[in-house]
């Protein structure tokens, strides 16, 4: 067990993560990575493959995400907090910066919230939570060239959206 | 605002860096918890924290070794992300790797030829009791040192043990104390090796079977040492207190379990 409990150490930060990105909801992601932990303690049977552990948890760990979002229902909201600015031994930016840097996060993570599902769940993994195209197939269960045209499109569509994000300030809550 | 692609995904990969979650509540441990709490495990023989406290060590050790004797291997960025992948159990750890080198010639070196009863001795002079399936009869050769503190057992093919591979090996079973940091196996395997989580008694257990598979043996100073014993039977790893074995053969897996689940103190 302890043997598993430091595989899992390993790999707690994407999983968390993830949870938090396909969820939408920064409450839910330590229970659906919890669950989803057990569930591949339990479920160890189904890996037999000799596929690569990270993406065959994390799918599990997506899955419960995305179980607990369907169980929210349609009303649930995509909200997800991001840090400000803090010190990190660089210099600090100046107040105007990071005010503008601070809006700027808000209307990226606003336009994030109104993508069409499958898009945003790519567009998370790929570039919120760092997973490659390949790992991102494994862990959505898409082929590849689905990840890479979703991607596409998401970012395209995220596009759209900023702007009038732009103009209107920067009012949108993330 | 991004101007270009580029510029957006950079801006989301700042927004995932940022991304604030609420205090973790360890998510992890919580697991652990549920799972070793519940029914299934709560008659557990082993008295609370002790392997424990063992593997715990054992496990920065095979991390530690892993980053050794995958050093090589990590600077090949298309197998990177598959070797970053293994599992670790007591003293063996498994790794994924691009691939497995051909078997250089068919020589093994379990260690330092010794009689049963010295290999029995050997151990009981450390601590710990050398455990053997009855089942098994008594093994054919015994070797000690290799890793270090370990103990090897080696039975001839039999009507119950079929051949490994042509090696004129039926069953090796390798038991490595775990009271020291140092020396441990490393099982290298590509992505036709498989690994099943099992259990051997309450013992946690993996079950590594398919494509051939190489065994490093690190040495004291946990040196990855290549070319040493290499077979390409299936096997079973699993931890008894403070003792790691290692039970290669080319039975299935019921009948491998069923070997270790048997094991007896050897005389």
């Amino acid at each position: 067990m302890d043997a598993y409990a430091s595989l899992l150490r390993m790999h707690e930060g994407a999983a968390r993560r993830l949870a938090a990105v396909v969820c939408g909801s920064p409450g839910e992601a330590d229970e659906a990575a919890q669950d989803a932990f057990v569930k591949a303690w339990y479920g160890m049977a189904g890996f037999r493959d000799g596929a690569a552990f990270r993406p065959w948890l994390l799918r599990i760990v997506a899955n419960e995400a995305r179980n607990r979002r369907r169980s929210a229902g349609r009303r649930a909201s995509y909200e997800l907090r991001f840090a400000e600015d803090r010190a990190s031994g660089g210099a600090a930016p100046s107040p105007e910066a990071a005010v503008l840097a601070a809006d700027r996060r808000r209307t990226v993570a606003a336009a994030l919230a109104e993508l069409p599902t499958p898009q945003r769940d790519v567009v998370a993994c790929r570039y919120l939570v760092g997973l490659d195209e390949a790992e991102t197939a494994a862990v959505l269960g898409l082929p590849r060239g689905t990840v890479k045209s979703r991607a596409a499109r998401g970012l395209a569509r995220l596009r759209g959206l900023l702007p009038e994000r732009v103009e209107i300030g920067g009012s949108g809550d993330a | 605002m991004p101007e270009t692609d580029d510029d957006l995904a950079l801006a989301l990969r700042e927004l995932g860096e940022r991304l604030d979650l609420p205090a973790p509540v360890d998510p992890v441990g919580a697991a652990v918890g549920r799972i070793v709490s519940p029914d299934a495990f709560s008659r557990r023989k082993w008295s609370p924290g002790r392997p424990f406290q063992v593997q715990e060590r054992v496990g920065l050790a095979a991390a530690a070794l892993i980053l050794v004797a995958l050093a090589g291997v990590l600077a090949v960025p298309r197998s990177r992300q598959a070797v970053a992948d293994w599992l670790g159990i007591g003293k063996v750890t498994v790794t994924y790797t691009g691939d497995v080198p051909e078997a250089a010639g068919r020589t093994y070196d379990f260690g330092t030829p010794v009689s049963s009863a010295d290999a029995v001795a050997t151990a009981e002079r450390a601590g710990w009791e050398l455990e053997a399936p009855p089942t098994a009869g008594d093994p054919a050769r015994a070797f000690i040192g290799r890793p270090t503190g370990a103990v090897t057992l080696v039975w001839a093919p039999s009507g119950e043990l079929p051949d490994i591979d042509d090696t004129g090996i039926g069953l090796l079973l390798t038991a490595i104390p775990g009271t020291t940091d140092a020396g441990g196996v490393t099982k290298r395997g590509t992505s036709g090796m498989t690994v099943e989580l099992v259990r051997v008694g309450e013992s946690p257990a993996y079950w590594i079977a398919g494509e051939p598979h190489e065994v490093v043996v690190t040495d004291a100073e946990g040196d990855p040492v290549h070319d040493s014993s290499r077979l390409a039977g299936n096997t079973l790893v699993w931890t008894e207190g403070d003792v790691t074995y290692r039970l290669e053969s080319a039975l299935d897996r019921k009948e491998a379990l069923d070997l270790a689940s048997a094991l007896r103190p050897l005389h």
